[in-house]
């Protein structure tokens, strides 16, 4: 056996707040294509395109109802995008693309516009706000209290993730309406570290998440880490 | 009281399991004790003494006899061979007090720590009958003839050459055949031989009669060649290492992949400090007392 | 009186025990493949102590032997799996089909983690048994016994011959058969707890994949897939998936079974092998017996006619 070193992926326990219109790691959008048609896909890292595609979405029982986009996988080239490079994804009607990052620290949008007869129309551009019939993902690593914010419904919640007292499974993800006037479907939800919330928009919506009390864990061993001072030379001695 | 009381290992033989195992190699290798010529492959019946053998030699159609040379006659121009035959017919061992064979006279009563041997032996030699001589005679004369003035050969030699090297042997009829009884006395003792690191269990001849041969002068010619036989021929053949009496350590810790970082030996118990006497011969057995020795 | 007989003083037997002790000595490596995880061992072991008797009711009796080892390393590698967070599937009205969600993975690439800890001063055993020394006529003419109680254990096959045998027949036999103790078992589960735990980095974040991992221990046994104790998982390896430990069993349990002879020899015996063309000499051997007392064992055969 080859030993092999582990590396850390480290934003996943840092990223302490989280922004539909800035997908960072441990988000997801996921859009469903409803209609059949040709679209337009843009992902931007910050305000640069990285990645550009044509979703065709067909009736074909065959073709995908998911197709997983790991952002931080695009763009990998030097450039920086995938310039020139002209990807298709083939969807059957009605199926979903989701669009996550696994690591780094880069901030993500995505815009689709479908391809009309006449002009193109922006199905979604996550930047400003997730449409209805999307859902937005995020899995919280961190214990603590979290406050999430849906700024176009002007509505709170809150989300506890709580460490877990035994042995469980972080694949149990959990559900929240958002109804059509912007409300989340209920003011509290509770999940297990590493557990994700789901929030799926009865209307356009644009969702925020902030660990406002971390655990106790947390600020325990913040506290605990130690403190180095960098003083800078005395130029008059 | 224990067999082992005086030593490390103890090991012994009774002279009737020794004479059991001489019998059974008599009788299933018979080639070791008889000797005839070519001739008696065909007429067995006619050696001085039917030999006995086991079942299986017959069945596995070995030789009752070693094949030997005829006995040339000496000094005829024409190469004439005459059959022939030596015979082992018994072979027994006797340790003290004795008590399997009566030894003759001259050896006496068998002394102590002392074995005696038996072996009756049969010498069988053709005589050609004279209306054999009769035929032969002229050819011989006329050979002796032919061969005047050319080199001579010895008379007790054939004469070489390819032509001649296969002798003339007459169908024997009957054998004239003698036999002889030998008795001998011996004893064990241990020793060293040259080249050898361990210890050796050696045959000793003490004494030696050869019974009913006469003349007398005869008598003692041949018993003093069989001595120098015994003495000098076989029983320096019979030595036993003493490792091979009891068990090879060495060998067998060597089959169970044991690689010994000590020197193991074997050693005959001292005498007399360990034993009276070792190897001990009495009881009618042969015993030996072997130490086991280790050395780091 | 036998016509061979050959004894051997318990005195003899008592220094061929010692000799025996400090001159034997096994070592032994292996190394397989269990899919997920690698596992292997490098062992060196050597006898001391005990005790070895020769007992009057003609039993031998060896006592309280003590197996020691010199190198009892256990070598483990384990390929992590992903440690991830995330994932699951939401349920979604009908038609539409149900969303699986991406996994976002704690650790880029498997990691892997390797311990060989040496367990020999925490592993001992005792080895004490007592049998009668028997020789049995093995008569190839007489049809096997059926059922064969013998056949599973039998280490080599019947001759087809006649043979005399001589076994050791097992009165007490009490091997201890490598019964890790718990202090062995916690050895290696430290040993790895340990390794796993260098691989995490420390702060909040061990403390939160530990508890994603539901905790070493348990993520130990899930990585061994190991239902109950360590201990036991490890006994098995060695003695079952290595077969390490059956040498011990082999020499002792098979050594001194009644089926296994330690001791054969044919019966005529060859005194002569065939040579140029001729037939052995064979000679039939009669009333082998061995006996043991409280001084010496005496072993005895006669020449059959």
């Amino acid at each position: 056996m080859t030993t092999q070193k582990a590396v850390l992926n480290r934003p996943v326990f840092t990223q302490r707040a989280f922004d539909s219109s800035a997908l960072t790691v441990l988000t997801t959008l996921i859009h469903r294509f409803a209609e059949v048609g040709a679209y337009d896909l843009f992902i931007r890292r910050g305000e640069r395109v990285v990645h550009r595609a044509t979703v065709n979405v067909v009736r074909e029982a065959n073709a995908a109802h998911q197709i997983d986009v790991d952002m931080a996988s695009l763009g990998t080239e030097p450039k920086g995008c995938d310039c020139g490079k002209h990807a298709e994804y083939t969807l059957r009607e009605g199926g979903v693309m989701c669009f996550f990052v696994s690591r780094g620290t880069s901030r993500y949008s995505v815009v689709i516009e479908q391809i009309g007869a006449k002009e193109k129309k922006t199905l979604l551009d996550s930047a400003k706000s997730i449409p209805a019939g999307d859902l937005f993902a995020v899995t919280l690593v961190l214990p603590g209290a979290y406050r999430a914010v849906n700024t176009e419904g002007n509505a709170k919640m809150l989300v506890e993730v709580s460490m877990p007292a035994e042995r469980y499974r972080v694949d149990q993800p959990t559900l929240v309406e958002i109804g059509r006037t912007g409300r989340f479907g209920t003011r509290r939800a509770s999940i297990q570290l590493g557990q994700t919330v789901v929030f799926r928009c009865g209307a356009e919506a644009r969702i925020q998440l902030e660990l406002v009390k971390p655990h106790d864990i947390i600020q325990k061993r913040e506290q605990e880490k130690p403190r180095f001072t960098v003083r800078k030379p005395d130029k008059n001695k | 009281m224990a067999f082992t009381d005086r030593c490390d290992i103890f090991g012994s033989v009774h002279e009737e399991g020794i004479n059991r195992i001489v019998r059974h190699v008599m009788q299933q290798r018979p080639s070791l004790f008889n000797y005839a010529t070519a001739f008696f492959l065909q007429r067995p019946e006619l050696l001085c003494e039917r030999i006995k053998v086991a079942p299986e030699v017959l069945r596995a159609r070995d030789p009752l006899f070693s094949v030997e040379d005829p006995i040339p006659v000496l000094g005829s121009p024409v190469p004439l061979g005459l059959n022939w035959c030596l015979q082992f017919t018994d072979l027994q061992i006797d340790f003290h007090p004795g008590n399997v064979f009566d030894l003759p006279q001259e050896l006496g009563k068998l002394p102590a720590q002392r074995l005696a041997l038996y072996m009756r032996g049969c010498f069988g030699l053709d005589c050609l009958p004279e209306r054999f001589i009769r035929e032969l005679l002229p050819r011989v004369e006329a050979e002796a003839v032919a061969q005047r003035g050319k080199e001579t050969f010895g008379i007790a030699a054939f004469p070489q050459g390819d032509k001649l090297a296969e002798p003339i042997v007459f169908p024997t009829q009957k054998l004239l055949c003698f036999c002889v009884k030998l008795f001998a006395v011996l004893h064990f003792e241990w020793g060293t031989i040259p080249g050898s690191p361990q210890m050796w269990l050696k045959v000793r001849l003490d004494g030696l009669e050869l019974v009913d041969l006469g003349p007398a002068p005869l008598e003692e010619m041949v018993e003093c060649y069989i001595k120098m036989v015994l003495q000098l021929g076989i029983l320096p053949r019979l030595s036993v290492p003493i490792e091979a009496m009891v068990l090879n350590i060495t060998e067998l810790m060597r089959k169970q992949g044991l690689s010994i970082g000590e020197t193991i030996t074997l050693q005959p118990t001292p005498v007399p400090a360990g034993v009276p006497n070792n190897p001990a011969v009495e009881d009618d057995q042969l015993k030996a007392f072997v130490n086991l020795v280790v050395e780091v | 009186m036998a016509h061979f007989t050959l004894a051997v003083s318990e005195r003899t037997f008592q220094r061929s025990f010692d000799l025996l002790k400090r001159n034997l000595t096994f070592a032994q490596a292996d190394q397989t493949s269990f899919g997920i995880f690698v596992a292997g061992y490098d062992v060196r072991a050597h006898l001391e102590g005990g005790t070895i008797d020769l007992r009057a009711d003609n039993t031998i009796s060896v006592k309280e032997l003590d197996i020691r080892w010199d190198r009892l390393r256990f070598m483990l590698g384990i390929n992590i799996p992903e440690i991830c967070v995330g994932g699951g599937c939401i349920n979604m009205p009908w038609p539409i089909p149900d969303i699986c969600l991406p996994r976002v993975c704690v650790f880029s690439g498997n990691p892997d983690v390797s311990i060989s800890p040496d367990l020999a001063a925490f592993v001992a055993q005792e080895v004490s048994f007592t049998g009668s020394v028997v020789a049995r006529y093995f008569d190839a003419s007489l049809p096997v016994p059926s059922p064969d109680p013998c056949a599973p254990i039998r280490l080599e096959p019947l001759p087809s011959h006649n043979q005399w045998h001589i076994h050791i027949d097992p009165q007490t036999i009490d091997v201890d058969l490598f019964d890790f103790p718990d202090i062995a078992g916690n050895l290696i589960e430290n040993a790895l707890s340990n390794a796993i735990r260098a691989i995490i980095p420390g702060g909040f974040v061990r403390d939160i994949i530990l508890a994603i991992i539901g905790g070493i221990a348990d993520f130990i046994r899930f990585l061994l897939d190991i239902p109950d104790e360590i201990d036991e998982w490890l006994s098995d390896l060695f003695n079952v998936s290595f077969g390490l430990l059956d040498f011990i069993g082999t020499l002792i349990l098979d050594f001194f079974s009644s089926c296994n002879p330690i001791y054969r020899i044919d019966d005529p015996f060859e005194l002569l092998p065939a040579r140029d063309g001729l037939i052995p000499v064979r000679i039939p051997l009669r009333d082998l017996s061995v006996r043991v007392n409280d001084v010496e064992m005496v072993a005895e055969v006669n020449i059959g006619g």
